[in-house]
């Protein structure tokens, strides 16, 4: 026979108050997160999509790839090695925010979620996140080059860099704002020799590289770790309070002769229960949320890293229930029920 | 047979010292029902809980058909308590989660029965002390005089070869009271199981096979 649950019953309002308070700090621990890799993507997801491991840059440029110049001889001995240069230079919008444009055979790997690529000078195809600033067909113009503009062509699944959208054009579109058409970085798999002033970085490198990036990280998972205390904590601060108030019957089952084993195993139930459940509605609020949030809003749910977090929590709950534990051992069944 | 072998028990350290019992020796045997009484804070209880498994003699054999109940681990006392013994407690000390009749099951569970066979036999204990009516209430809600009664049944539970009992009857008025001690007499005859009974109530002492006098740390046949 099972008491665990039983008690669980009895004690039902007892129980629930701890269980919502462990959905809040795991619903706040998914968010916090999830906000994190929305950041993250926000600034990291070219990166990522790049069609390949390695990044040449200038050694210059300091491990940001929007701020290399590839010279002519570097460049032949990229394509050599079976690398993908790609032009990407930032341009300011009238009345919008910049946009990273970028051209490039197939350094990075992309899916149109609507409209097509583009197939003029004039057409341009934006990261998705600026779906809700334009519309298919809507003309971007430039600030900073008279009468340069862009028609949308259409959307891609979220591609930024650095905060900023990338928007894609074709070789022509990019003569427009850059006759040379210069390249800034190239992409491919191959380790080799360089010239003195190349280096090859990993996507890693990059990503680090990228000033933003590191710099909202930190925090939010400092956030993130704290949090996991703070839960850790609660959790061993409030299931010790009620073994301490469930002494006495403890006492009793030890005088009925019940075994400390299966009083822990009991603990441990009555703790995973109400872990895991809090912590199922936190992630299942969590998905539902991000699938309300518009896709402006730097929210990212990662499916492994919501396994690590959940992991983790049944983890740092069991952590919490060793103090109970711990206690339990070493009640005296007598002294307990109160030694008559 | 139930041997104690001059059992002592003294409390605290050095100057603090004070012996509760002095050379207690007893014999009980198979279907005995035997009466312990004595002032208060002689020892009954101290007795009691020595002979259950819940607390060490300072020195002294406990001997249960020939096994050895010193010197015992605690998981062996709690295997004793767990299989051996049933102990009525001073008060019912139920579990308050647990509705009556899983009070018992609980026991029966714990001590290696099957789940239905625990819920047959705790309905049989039940009616035997009157409970029939209240299986599946929560102790909260029933009086102290069926609480203790539950806690009676509950001893019975797990077949125990030694049932202690520390004034089981204390809570019950003298007609309910005389009514339990005749089941529990009645059970011991039945299951054949060794009994010792605390009891101030002198109007119990016929039920018993014989009667003890705890003084002065010792024991003295009344
Ligand atoms: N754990 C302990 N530590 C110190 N002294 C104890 C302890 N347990 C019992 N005593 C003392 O031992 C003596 C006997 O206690 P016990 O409870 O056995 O008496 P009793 O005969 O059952 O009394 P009553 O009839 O009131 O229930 C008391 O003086 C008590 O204070
Ligand atoms: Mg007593």
């Amino acid at each position: 026979m099972n008491i665990a649950f039983k008690e669980l019953k009895y004690y039902k309002f007892k129980y629930l108050l701890i269980g919502l308070i462990l959905f809040l700090l795991a619903f706040l621990v998914m968010f916090v997160s999830s906000l994190a890799q929305g950041l993250g993507k926000d600034n990291i997801s070219m990166i990522e999509n790049l069609n390949g491991d390695k990044i040449m840059i200038h050694e210059e440029a300091d491990n940001q790839i929007n701020q290399s110049v590839l010279e002519d001889k570097d460049l032949e001995q990229a394509t050599d090695n079976g690398y993908y240069p790609v032009s990407m230079k930032m341009l300011r919008i009238q009345d919008g925010d910049g946009i990273q444009l970028l051209y490039s055979d197939d350094a990075v790997n992309y899916t149109v979620v609507e409209g097509h690529e583009p197939t003029s000078k004039n057409e341009i195809l934006l990261d998705e996140t600026l779906s809700e600033t334009y519309k298919f067909g809507d003309t971007i113009e430039a600030r900073d080059y008279d009468g340069v503009t862009y028609t949308v062509s259409g959307f891609v699944d979220k591609t930024m860099y650095a905060h900023t959208s990338v928007g894609f054009v074709t070789k022509d579109g990019f003569k427009k704002i850059d006759e040379e058409v210069t390249p800034t970085f190239a992409v491919g798999d191959k380790t080799h020799d360089t010239q003195s002033h190349i280096n090859l970085i990993t996507k890693e490198n990059a990503m680090n590289g990228i000033p933003s990036f590191q710099a909202e990280q930190l925090p939010l998972n400092l956030m993130v770790i704290f949090l996991f205390v703070i839960s850790a904590i609660v959790i061993s601060a409030f299931f010790y309070v009620i073994t301490i108030q469930k002494t006495k019957e403890y006492g009793i089952l030890k005088a009925i002769g019940t075994t400390s084993g299966k009083m822990i195993v009991s603990i441990i139930v009555e703790v995973m229960t109400i872990v895991i459940l809090s912590t199922v509605i936190a992630i299942g609020l969590t998905f539902l949320l991000a699938n309300f949030l518009p896709v402006s809003m730097p929210f990212f749910v990662n499916n492994n890293l919501v396994l690590l977090l959940f992991g983790s929590f049944i983890g740092v709950s069991l952590i919490g229930a060793l103090l109970s534990v711990v206690k339990v051992i070493r009640i005296d069944p007598l002294s307990a029920i109160g030694g008559e | 047979m139930l041997e104690l072998k001059s059992i002592n028990k003294g409390f605290g350290k050095d100057e603090n010292r004070t012996e509760i019992l002095e050379d207690v020796n007893l014999q009980v045997n198979k279907g005995e029902l035997v009466v312990l009484y004595g002032p208060s804070g002689s020892g009954k209880s101290t007795l009691l809980s020595i002979i259950g498994a819940l607390l060490e003699p300072s020195n002294g054999e406990i001997m249960m058909d020939d096994e050895n109940w010193t010197h015992l681990s605690n998981s062996e006392m709690t295997m004793l308590r767990q299989k051996e013994i049933g102990f009525i407690f001073q008060q019912s000390h139920l579990l308050p989660y647990l509705k009556v009749v899983d009070q018992l099951v609980y026991v029966g569970t714990i001590a290696g029965m099957k789940k239905k066979e625990a819920k047959k036999r705790a309905k049989e204990l039940l009616t035997t002390f009157g409970l029939e009516h209240r299986l599946n209430n929560y102790p909260k809600s029933l009086s102290g005089g069926e609480q203790q009664r539950v806690a009676i049944a509950r001893a019975f539970m797990n077949h125990p070869s030694l049932i202690l009992a520390d004034e089981p009857t204390a809570s019950l008025d003298f007609e309910r009271a005389i009514q339990v001690v005749e089941k529990i007499q009645d059970t011991v005859k039945e299951m054949n199981i060794t009994c010792i009974m605390i009891t101030h109530d002198t109007r119990i002492f016929k039920y018993a096979d014989k009667v003890y006098e705890l003084k002065g740390g010792r024991l003295e046949a009344a």
